[in-house]
């Protein structure tokens, strides 16, 4: 809410409390939504894909040991309003 | 061939019908023979904008139906000698818009038309998806408002995907951003997302033209004419401006800057 400003913040200019504004905030949950909600079939690019997939399989073998890239599955697929974005990965299996 | 231009926003109220007008009347002034339609089946609006709500015998629906042929549905702009009208059924009937209707009515008119230009309903629904469908271009109207522009968004998603062009991998549909109900003075003081920021930062779609917050909108609607008549307004002129520029022409921005208050408005708390 923008509030009536006084005679003394009128006359010099200055702004109030909410200098900020709320802009800002608008523009950042923006960001949160866009970059979650569709669109994915356009930001998920085949190579992209691919990239993310190295990513994860960076991460997975921190914890496990000796799974390999075609180990990682990503499936992107779209349900009537959904997209999902599906992700299978096979553990080797454990020596005896 | 004519060109194909869907004006679209996902929210309703943001100015899709007011642009599709002004958009369309713009073009004719220009020489373009121009047809625009109404895509609304049952909330028919844009007849009222152009003032020709009261010529209208047969719609689009009755052309689908085979009830009355093209010509006999279109309706003559009252102004400009190359602007027609396809008026929207006020049917409640949300099927009564075939696919293979619409596409029979938009190769009849490419035939003839320069441009047709399609006023969408809001919402993501067949309505929306039928009027994008066809399009070469697709002008996005969006306020400075977080859930206009994330309807914004979620059409940008569809008109990347379920088109003509798309289906038949004949690339995609140019987009275009218009921002209406701007407020410069609100944007100078952050309590608006800047055109900048909707732009480029959040829906990356290159911006056309800025319309800001104007009492000629409402004015012209009154009066029932597409406020780029309204040659004196600031809305009139940047609707002009939006038209020059979608046909290549170089215009700056202009009426978005803040006005600077006087010392005595400052004084007084004007």
């Amino acid at each position: 809410m923008s509030k009536k400003k006084g005679f003394w913040s009128n006359l010099f200019g200055a702004d109030d409390a909410n200098a900020a504004g709320s802009a800002n905030m608008a523009t950042e949950r923006l960001k949160v939504i866009v970059a979650t909600e569709n669109r994915l079939n356009n930001r998920l690019t085949a190579d992209r894909i691919e990239k993310m997939k190295r990513e994860i399989l960076e991460v997975v073998n921190k914890y496990v040991n000796g799974v390999q890239i075609d180990d990682v599955n990503i499936n992107h697929r779209h349900e009537d309003t959904l997209d999902v974005l599906e992700m299978n990965i096979s553990l080797p299996e454990h020596k005896k | 061939m004519a060109k194909i231009v869907v004006i679209t926003s996902g929210k309703g109220g943001v100015g899709k019908t007011t642009t599709s007008a002004s958009f369309a009347a713009g073009l004719a002034l220009r020489g373009y023979k121009t047809v625009v339609i109404d895509f609304d089946v049952g909330l028919r609006n844009l007849d009222l904008i152009m003032g020709c709500e009261n010529r209208i015998v047969y719609d689009f629906v009755d052309v689908i139906s085979g009830n009355a042929r093209l010509s006999q549905a279109l309706v003559k702009d009252k102004q400009l000698e190359n602007l027609f009208i396809l008026p929207a059924s006020q049917t409640r009937d949300k099927d009564a818009l075939t696919d293979k209707g619409v596409a029979e009515v938009m190769e009849e008119l490419s035939k003839e038309f320069d441009y047709i230009i399609c006023d969408s309903p809001a919402g993501i629904e067949r309505g929306a998806q039928l009027a994008m469908y066809h399009a070469d271009e697709a002008i996005i109207v969006t306020n400075p408002e977080i859930s206009s522009v994330r309807d914004s968004d979620r059409i940008i998603g569809i008109l990347q995907s379920q088109t003509k062009k798309v289906a038949e991998n004949k690339g995609s549909v140019r987009e275009h951003l218009i921002i209406t109900r701007y407020n410069a003075e609100r944007a100078a003081a952050n309590e608006m997302m800047s055109i900048e920021t909707i732009s480029n930062d959040i829906l990356k779609v290159p911006l056309l033209g800025v319309i800001p917050e104007s009492h000629s909108v409402l004015e012209a609607s009154n009066h029932g004419e597409p406020v780029i008549h309204y040659t004196d307004s600031v809305a009139g002129q940047c609707y002009d401006d939006i038209v020059a520029r979608f046909l290549g022409e170089e215009r700056p921005l202009r009426h978005i800057e803040v006005k600077k208050k006087s010392f005595l408005q400052r004084w007084f708390g004007g």
